[in-house]
């Protein structure tokens, strides 16, 4: 039984291999519970969607055409936040300096 | 010695303890190329994972948008709507229902921030607004009820007004005069991701707040009860009304999923050059033979070992980098998205933001993400080192002599 | 006749400028369980000529026929697989691989055989075992002193029991005790039955008790033998 005292390299790797397995599992799991905490408000979203006519979900709320896109108009010469100078895509990526007055 | 697929299989786990045996000889290198391609892995897996949550979310959410919507242009530019456009698409045969609506933003100075203000027909009265507990309106305020017009607020803007257990909050017309109102409910937290940035009110608060002209709205939703009939309903609305744009469900779709897949293009292709930069050090680490490791594939030549058993070792070398990387790097991605709701990546695919619901990207477990991660990583490396894999394996056993 | 070679011609670099006539017209015949010492100055093709026995490269005329084999036109595939069954080859220099075990390093032509891990290493334990190694086998072969290099590369040549064992130059850098170390291991193995080609001009081993016949190269051709 002496080979038993020292595993095999390929052993090793099953042992790794499957814990690495193991863990994404659990990981998936984990996903798989907060999928269902995450999408829990969607029915109700889509309610409200219907109800108030809503185009869009609020990420970006300073930008038109990211908020309401039926609306988009391509040749807008400032967005639609009063502080913000850049444009589209760089305005998109830089905050404005919003100092507290 | 057994039947040929022991033999097979026992020639396979003999190779791959070589295999292993060579990666844990140089492991610093074959260390530090697994950490760096695990990186190059968690980064494309976050990345894509999120953007299809957020997809998932947006689809999901929005599948409910109005059939129709007719705004009006004049000189490119959007401008109210006159009511009589009512009464006229009215005509048009296939339609359900025609609601005027009055929106805008109103920007509120002291936070920064831009509220959405939708002005409805049937407000507060008639068909009550989802996930909103309606409070009664106190004593107090009925009094002045002529003054303090009922108000809606999502979550956040209910804090970036920072009105604690106050319910009256006023707001500046066009001309600085202010206009009352009393928040008569909330929306419900989970919904934020629709409803963080809405003001709901009635549709004559709304155009009194905007200083809009009676029989005016901003634009008209139309329902249509057949899909298939959506695109001929949309064309005589044009024909009928002068003026007007009219936006189909489709076209939505459309364009939002563009303006999405600009932020997840844009990403995207930054990822490729790390994964052209993670495969051109694999190539270089794989083409570069150094003479001991020639002097080692000619010994095993030498000894018996066929091409294709150095091949196969080289391969599997590859392959456990590969797997190993690959599993750290999604491991990693999905604990990101799980624990950390997608931090690194929140900013690139979402933009800035002065108000913003609290979102948590929502981890949707998908065969073809996966697949998409193995081919823009693993492929790639496997790819990479194959050729000058064979090369090496190439080298004759007459060099040792 | 385990060893027939006829006629053969070997070049290097042919119809270049560089061409090298490496051997020229050698025939030998040699007998199961003779030891041969093929010896000349050096570039006189021996190491070309034990590499045409031994099935490293294929003679570009005449014929090479060893253990039933003809070696002329076999594909590199087949040159391998004759390899591995027919010839235990010791190389100059002895290489290994440093950074691997002893033990590990002696089984390395059975692992592509399919071989249980288990029943190899016991292989390799005798082997070690009779050539007085087996205290070495855990330790990293780049560990060991000439000698037991050299014992190590014999294990592995021994490891596959061939018929035939083919060593160049094997004493070219052992001093005079190690040398006769090694022409005593080589006479168990010729008392086994095996076949011993040896290329070498080191006076010790063509002039041993060992060797049965005594050829001389000189410029590709046989002179002597």
């Amino acid at each position: 039984m002496k080979w038993m005292s020292k595993p095999r390299p390929s052993t090793w790797l099953g042992i790794i291999g499957g814990g690495l397995m193991f863990c994404q599992l659990i990981l998936i799991g984990l996903a798989h519970v907060q999928l269902a905490a995450r999408t829990s408000g969607q029915e109700l979203m889509r309610a409200q969607v219907q109800r108030l006519g809503l185009s869009d979900i609020c990420i970006a709320t300073e930008a038109r055409y990211i908020r309401h896109l039926a609306v988009t108009d391509q040749v807008a010469p400032f967005m639609d936040h009063p502080l913000a100078l850049e444009y589209f895509p760089s305005g998109s990526l830089w905050a404005p300096v919003i100092s507290s007055r | 010695m057994g039947p040929g697929y022991l033999i097979s299989l026992r020639r396979q786990r003999n190779l791959l303890d070589f295999a292993l045996g060579s990666l844990w000889r140089a492991r610093w290198k074959n260390g530090g190329i697994v950490v760096v391609f695990s990186l190059v892995i968690f980064i494309i897996a976050s990345f894509r994972l999120m953007v299809a949550g957020l997809e998932q979310a947006s689809t999901a959410v929005l599948a409910t948008v109005p059939d129709i919507t007719v705004q009006r242009l004049v000189a490119g530019r959007q401008m109210p709507v006159p009511l009589w456009w009512v009464e006229e698409s009215g005509a048009v045969f296939g339609i359900r229902s025609i609601k005027p609506r009055v929106w805008g933003y109103y920007f509120h100075e002291t936070s920064g921030a831009n509220f959405t203000i939708i002005g409805v027909e049937d407000f507060p009265g008639g068909e009550p607004l989802p996930g909103v507990a309606m409070q009664a309106v106190s004593a107090d305020e009925q009094v002045e009820e002529n003054q303090f017009s009922p108000v809606v607020l999502g979550q956040a803007v209910h804090q970036m007004l920072a009105l604690g257990d106050r319910v009256n909050v006023s707001l500046f017309r066009p001309d600085l005069t202010l206009k009352g109102f009393s928040v008569v409910g909330l929306f419900a937290p989970q919904t934020g991701l629709v409803t963080d940035d809405l003001m709901v009110m009635a549709i004559d608060d709304a155009r009194d707040l905007f200083a809009l002209a009676p029989h005016n709205a901003t634009d008209l939703l139309i329902s249509v009860p057949n899909p298939l009939e959506v695109d001929t309903i949309a064309q005589k609305l044009m024909a009928k009304l002068p003026g007007s744009r009219v936006i189909t469900k489709a076209q939505i779709g459309k364009t939002y999923n563009a303006a999405f897949g600009w932020r997840s293009g844009f990403g995207m292709i930054c990822l490729i050059g790390t994964v052209a930069a993670f495969v051109i050090l694999a190539w270089d680490k794989a083409a570069g033979l150094s003479p001991e490791q020639r002097r080692e594939v000619a010994l095993l030549k030498t000894l018996g070992w066929q091409t294709g058993d150095v091949m196969a070792i080289r391969f599997m070398e590859s392959l456990v980098v590969c797997v190993v990387a690959f599993l750290v790097g999604t491991g990693l991605a999905w604990a990101h998205i799980v624990f950390t709701d997608g931090f690194l990546f929140k900013p690139l695919l979402l933009g800035w933001s002065v108000l913003r619901p609290s979102l948590s990207p929502v981890p949707v477990i998908r065969f073809d993400d996966v697949l998409i991660i193995f081919v823009m990583s693993v492929v790639p490396y496997l790819a990479a080192t194959i050729v000058p894999a064979w090369r090496g394996a190439m080298i004759r056993a007459d060099a040792t002599l | 006749m385990i060893i027939r070679l006829h006629e053969v011609h070997k070049f290097y670099n042919r119809d270049t400028p560089r061409q090298v006539h490496a051997v020229r017209g050698v025939s030998l015949a040699v007998q199961e369980g003779e030891a041969v010492c093929i010896s000349g100055p050096s570039g006189s093709g021996k190491s070309t000529l034990l590499g045409i026995i031994g099935g490293f490269f294929v003679p570009t005329s005449g014929l090479a026929e060893v253990a039933g084999v003809k070696l002329a036109r076999l594909p590199d595939r087949f040159l391998t697989s004759y390899r591995r069954d027919y010839i235990g080859f010791i190389p100059q220099r002895f290489p290994v691989i440093g950074a691997m075990s002893v033990l590990a390093n002696v089984i390395l032509p059975l692992l592509p055989l399919g071989v249980e891990q288990r029943e190899s290493e016991e292989r390799g334990r005798q082997l070690l075992t009779r050539l007085n190694i087996t205290h070495k086998q855990n330790m990293p072969a780049a560990e060991l002193s000439g000698g037991e290099l050299q014992r190590l590369v014999i294990a592995r040549a021994l490891i596959n029991d061939p018929p035939i064992i083919l060593a160049d130059e094997p004493t070219a850098h052992l001093d005079s005790a190690l040398s006769t170390q090694f022409i005593s291991i080589m006479s168990e193995c010729r008392a086994e039955g095996k076949t011993v080609v040896i290329a070498s001009h080191d006076p010790l081993v063509f002039q041993s008790s060992l060797i049965d016949r005594h050829l001389i190269l000189e410029d590709g051709a046989m002179v002597a033998g």
